[in-house]
Order: structure tokens, then C-alpha cells, then sequence
């Protein structure tokens, strides 16, 4: 297993955050992971990083580029093209779902994190598994 | 017991694969290996002992209660949050009361490891306590998902206590009192 992945993960809430980084880092070992608190002026902040993200975990509600808006954005970035974006909601409706299968997400999560499910689920999208069942 | 220390040894790679399956090969065996995994608990490694909590949540051997109720003072966060949620595994009154004990608590993560276990188990004999907790919080997510608990609880003579929060400052409180308001009044008209 690559120990040098990067992650990427944008979200408006501070506790959000702060679990995804005892989840990554504390609990799984990935430290190099990039938090941001919101999608403003987003391209130039992460071509400044000059990191190529292979995971980006995506807060739905993100602003002020929601995070379908975001998806499309990276999507058309070459640097983030082929990453895989997984989308963090509550929302479980399957017209949301399909918005974000549309708008190139690879896969959704529930919001919160399940502190006991969410290796299962990393090690899913890894490895490449699509994660439309995990909400 | 070599191949204990080696799954032990597991839970700790940084290859999320081994790091699973070891997981799981431990809860496999079940009760034949709490006691050595409780002993671990003091262990410095705090992926370890985290992982450890996981896997005794799983197993839910009340041999391991009073260690998990420990690790709900853990000088690292995670461990304290994944022993809540191990706790909540046990689903039992008992470990139900043991976590209202820690409301509020310092770290607003645990709090809310703590509320999410409580929206799953809690039942009306904490009422009197959550309603407290409910009417002192400073926090909005400590509030909305008090709400949530007391949702699920179901006493319909809650309503009134609940409307307080339909004019909360913060929304998430706000739709989650009309949220609750709601299933609370159909449960009322589904009794009728």
C-alpha cells in the first residue's frame, strides 16, 4: 500500500475536520493530509500546494462552491481528473445520489463519520470500489 | 500466542488491508482474547489501543466493560471516542447511564461520540438528564443532537420542552426541534 498517498478533504465544519484527521492520520497512518475550511478561490490554492491529491473527501454543502460545483471544478483540473472524489452528506435521497454520480463523484459517505466503518470503506475506494451503497 | 503479537503487531501497519484483517481475525476469536486485549489497552501506541477498543466493542465481553469505561478518560481523543462508541455496543442500561456521567464533556468530539450512542439506546429513564443537558448546553451540535435523542426517546410530553428550540439561533437546532415536534405529534395521532 502506497504510505505516501495524499488526501485531500474540504469542509465548512471544524469537528468535521478534526475527525477526519484522527481517522487518516491518528488511526490509519496517512499523514499527508490537506484540510480546508471552504471552497473559495480553490484551484489556486491547490495548484499553490503542488500536490496531486489522490483521494478528496468533499463536504456536499461546502461554500461558497458547493460541492457539486467543486467536483466539476476538479474534474476539469488535469492535476484532478482521475482523483478519486468522494462526496460527504447526510442526504440519502436518491435524486442527490444521481446529481452527484452526474457531476463525476466516485462514490458518497455519511456524514458523520462512522469511526468503525470508515477503514472498511477507505480500503473500498483504494482499491477502487464505487461507494454508492455506503449511505 | 506468536500469532496473537503478530495480528497485534497488524493492527498497527500502515497497509489498511493487514490493518482489516487483523481487526477482524481478533473478533473472531471472540472472548478467547479479551483478556489479553484489555491488558493491551496500555499500550503506547495509540492506533493500537484505538483499535483495540474497536475490537472489544464487537466482542462486547463484559469483562472488558470497566476497561472501556476507563478509555472514556484516555489522554488521546480517539481512543476516548471510539470507547463511546464501543460502549454503545453493549446497548445496555448500564452502559447507557455509565456515558450520560460524562455529559458534559471537554472535547466536543467525545460529547458528540457520546450523543450519537445516546440517539441509538437511550430510553426514557434519562430523560431528567438529557432534558438538563439539553436546557444547559453552550453548544448548537451538543443541542441539535440532544434533540435527536430525545426524538427517539418518544415521550410525547416533550413537546413543549422541544418548541423552546423551534426559535434557536442556530438552524440545525431549529429543524431538528420541528423535526423531532413532528414525529413526536404523529406518534400522538398514530396512539389515537
Amino acid at each position: 500500500m502506497n504510505s505516501e498517498l495524499s488526501f485531500l478533504y474540504i469542509d465548512d465544519t471544524e469537528s468535521s475536520r478534526k475527525v477526519m484527521r484522527l481517522m487518516l492520520t491518528d488511526m490509519l497512518g496517512y499523514e499527508d493530509l490537506v484540510l480546508l475550511e471552504d471552497s473559495s478561490d480553490l484551484i489556486n490554492r491547490l495548484d499553490q500546494l503542488e500536490k496531486q491529491f489522490r483521494i478528496v473527501f468533499l463536504d456536499i454543502n461546502v461554500e461558497p462552491l458547493n460541492g457539486y460545483d467543486v467536483c466539476k471544478l476538479l474534474r476539469q483540473h488535469d492535476n484532478y481528473s482521475s482523483a478519486r472524489i468522494i462526496a460527504l452528506t447526510a442526504s440519502t435521497r436518491p435524486s442527490d445520489l444521481e446529481k452527484m454520480r452526474d457531476v463525476g463523484f466516485d462514490g458518497a459517505i455519511s456524514k458523520p463519520l462512522d469511526l468503525e466503518t470508515f477503514p472498511n470503506q477507505l480500503q473500498s475506494i483504494l482499491i477502487g470500489d464505487v461507494l454508492w451503497d455506503a449511505i | 500466542m506468536e500469532d496473537l503479537e503478530r495480528l497485534l503487531t497488524d493492527l498497527s501497519s500502515r497497509d489498511i488491508s493487514i490493518h482489516l484483517s487483523a481487526r477482524q481475525a481478533l473478533i473472531d476469536l471472540g472472548d478467547s482474547v479479551v483478556d489479553l486485549l484489555v491488558d493491551r489497552l496500555a499500550d503506547e501506541d495509540i492506533k493500537l489501543v484505538a483499535s483495540i477498543v474497536v475490537i472489544l466493542g464487537e466482542i462486547t465481553n463484559p469483562r472488558s466493560f470497566q476497561s472501556l469505561i476507563n478509555c472514556l478518560e484516555h489522554p488521546h481523543t480517539l481512543v476516548q471516542m471510539q470507547a463511546a462508541t464501543a460502549l454503545g455496543r453493549f446497548a445496555s442500561k448500564d452502559s447507557v447511564s455509565k456515558l450520560i456521567d460524562y455529559l458534559p464533556h471537554s472535547a466536543g468530539l467525545v460529547e458528540q461520540s457520546i450523543l450519537n450512542v445516546l440517539i441509538k439506546n437511550a430510553t426514557v429513564e434519562v430523560l431528567p438528564q438529557m432534558l438538563d443537558f439539553l436546557h444547559t448546553t453552550p453548544s448548537n451540535v451538543a443541542r441539535y443532537m440532544t434533540i435527536r435523542v430525545l426524538a427517539n426517546i418518544g415521550n410525547k410530553d416533550l413537546i413543549s420542552d422541544l418548541e423552546k428550540y423551534l426559535d434557536d439561533e442556530n438552524h440545525h437546532v431549529r429543524n431538528d426541534a420541528r423535526i423531532a415536534i413532528d414525529k413526536l405529534r404523529d406518534e400522538i395521532e398514530s396512539e389515537e
